[in-house]
């Protein structure tokens, strides 16, 4: 594990993109992204549980690691099958590389946070039994709220290095929604099993509860919903997540923002996307205008699924030309539907 | 040397209020305390700052991360005069104390913005996440300040009684006789 390569892992620096996007050397890169994962995850860990006893803060510094580390081996073959549903066209240790690459920034992040979450955990109020229940109430706030953040710069790094992997963006950010569910699903259920990480004041320190398989986070959060708002909570709750849901899928498909005809391809660029890319020609099957839009329809030779795109313009009149040179140039005339 | 020459001013200066022991073990507390917060805040900044795309040594980071600190103390000395003028007129410590934590949160915005300009000066564009961290680089310092109190008020030993969290404290001055 080389300094500059743990460098590279940190800043996702572009030689470590090419590298992945290559896909060489990729166990190496695997390595070093595994370590700062774990040893970053044990040093915030620790301080974690410094607050409750020493054996807490030993066992926190393990289970920290564990979970992120048992979190990308439970999501790892998913990882892989939704890349190929979502039609990403990147090699399996591409896609673990690039998810594994998202914890370590996450571990880095939090590592770095450990100094201060330790001063922080030696200064609050130390654990007194019942009497210390808000304080321990707070601090695993302050904890989510850290590891919400630093999973948030995680997802913005993780979504650079997709968008350099997968040259259709709107399929880039299919993928990073995808795995964000997942690993948010299966990380939260682990945190719920390696519980406690903080300590609770009221009980013997344990490394883990006595049945920790027991219930789950999502019963929990049910539970605790409903104590707090009663029946309504859930459905709260529920409504809070279709509105995240339909704001999300409202950002997934960015519109193409230029097109370019080649003899051999349209060259397509979405908004906000690093790099185009390519459809060729003779995989167009249709094409048609709308207002001031044309929308191209193509299957790509050896793969059953249509796909389709609508390029928009400024007006009718540039919507014209642009139909009259793509059906020429693709020879699919037959397409052509004129505008209502 | 800066930092830590104008802490032990700024020391007297808020020693001065209490005036015996508190002459000696505030500049100390101060200088050790303004050490610490940089310290503990130095990994985060390497990390957070290289996340962003920075591409300086972890010693350039401690460079610009000391200009900063400087920058906090030499401001805290130019405040110095005024806070010592309050603490001239006035004997209550509550409102010393939050003119003390006014002057330091002020000085520190300042100093963290010194901080962003370095790094986009040795990187040639400007570093995100940096006003985030100087965020909390400020809420390390308000909290120092309740570690290592009794700061404003007399001396009452070197090693506070017991732990708490400054919010916790501000919220009960009375009760705690406001030992910032």
């Amino acid at each position: 594990m080389s300094a500059g390569l743990v460098r590279g892992v940190l800043a996702l620096e572009s030689s470590l993109i090419d590298r992945v996007a290559s896909g060489r050397g990729l166990g190496k890169v695997l390595a070093t992204a595994t370590t700062v994962l774990a040893l970053g995850c044990a040093a915030y860990g620790m301080a974690m549980g410094l607050w409750r006893s020493p054996l807490q803060s030993l066992s926190a510094g393990l289970k920290l690691p564990a979970l992120f580390l048992a979190t990308a081996a439970l999501t790892a073959g998913l990882d892989v099958v939704l890349c190929g549903l979502l039609r990403a066209r990147i090699r399996p240790a591409q896609a673990l590389t690039a998810s594994v690459l998202a914890m370590a920034i996450l571990g880095s992040v939090l590592g770095s946070l450990a100094p201060v979450a330790a001063f922080v955990s030696t200064q609050a109020s130390p654990p007194q039994g019942a009497a210390s229940l808000p304080t321990s109430h707070w601090l695993l706030t302050a904890h989510v709220v850290v590891l919400g953040v630093a999973g948030i710069i995680a997802v913005s790094r993780l979504r650079g290095l997709l968008d350099a992997l997968i040259p259709d963006t709107a399929i880039a950010r299919r993928v990073l929604w995808a795995w964000m569910v997942t690993h948010g699903v299966v990380g939260a259920q682990m945190s719920w099993v390696l519980r406690p990480f903080v300590g609770n004041p009221t009980l013997p320190v344990r490394v883990l509860r006595s049945r920790p398989w027991e219930g789950s986070f999502f019963e929990a959060v049910f539970d605790m919903t409903v104590a707090r708002m009663g029946p309504v909570g859930p459905l709260v709750i529920v409504m809070l997540l279709l509105g995240v849901v339909v704001v999300v899928a409202s950002h997934l498909d960015p519109p193409i923002e230029a097109f370019e005809i080649t003899p051999q391809h349209i060259a397509l660029r979405r908004r906000g996307a690093r790099a185009g890319f390519e459809v060729p020609l003779s995989s167009i099957c249709d094409v048609s205008r709308e207002s001031a839009g044309v929308r191209i329809h193509w299957i790509m030779p050896g793969r059953l699924e249509r796909s389709t795109e609508l390029l928009r313009l400024a007006s009718q009149e540039e919507a014209r030309a642009a139909f009259e040179r793509i059906a020429w140039a693709s020879g699919a005339r037959r397409g052509y539907r004129a505008p209502s | 040397m800066l930092a830590l020459g104008a802490m032990v001013v700024v020391g007297l200066v808020v020693a001065s209020f209490s005036g015996g022991a508190q002459l000696f073990v505030v500049p100390l507390k101060l200088c050790l305390g303004l050490g610490l917060c940089a310290l503990l805040c130095l990994p985060s900044l390497y990390v957070f700052s290289s996340v962003a795309g920075a591409g300086q040594s972890v010693r350039e980071t401690a460079l610009a991360l000391a200009m900063g600190v400087a920058l906090i103390g030499v401001l805290l000395v130019a405040l110095a005069p005024v806070t010592w003028l309050f603490s001239q007129s006035t004997d209550d410590p509550l409102v010393m104390g939050a003119l003390h934590v006014v002057a330091l949160v002020v000085s520190a915005t300042v100093g963290v913005r010194l901080v962003a300009k370095v790094m986009h000066a040795l990187n040639g564009r400007t570093i995100a996440g940096i006003r985030g961290w100087g965020i909390m680089f400020i809420v390390v310092m308000l909290q120092m300040t309740t570690t290592l109190r009794p700061l404003v008020g007399p001396f009452d030993g070197v090693v506070p009684p017991e732990r708490m969290f400054f919010l916790e404290h501000w919220a009960a001055p009375a009760g705690g006789d406001a030992r910032r």
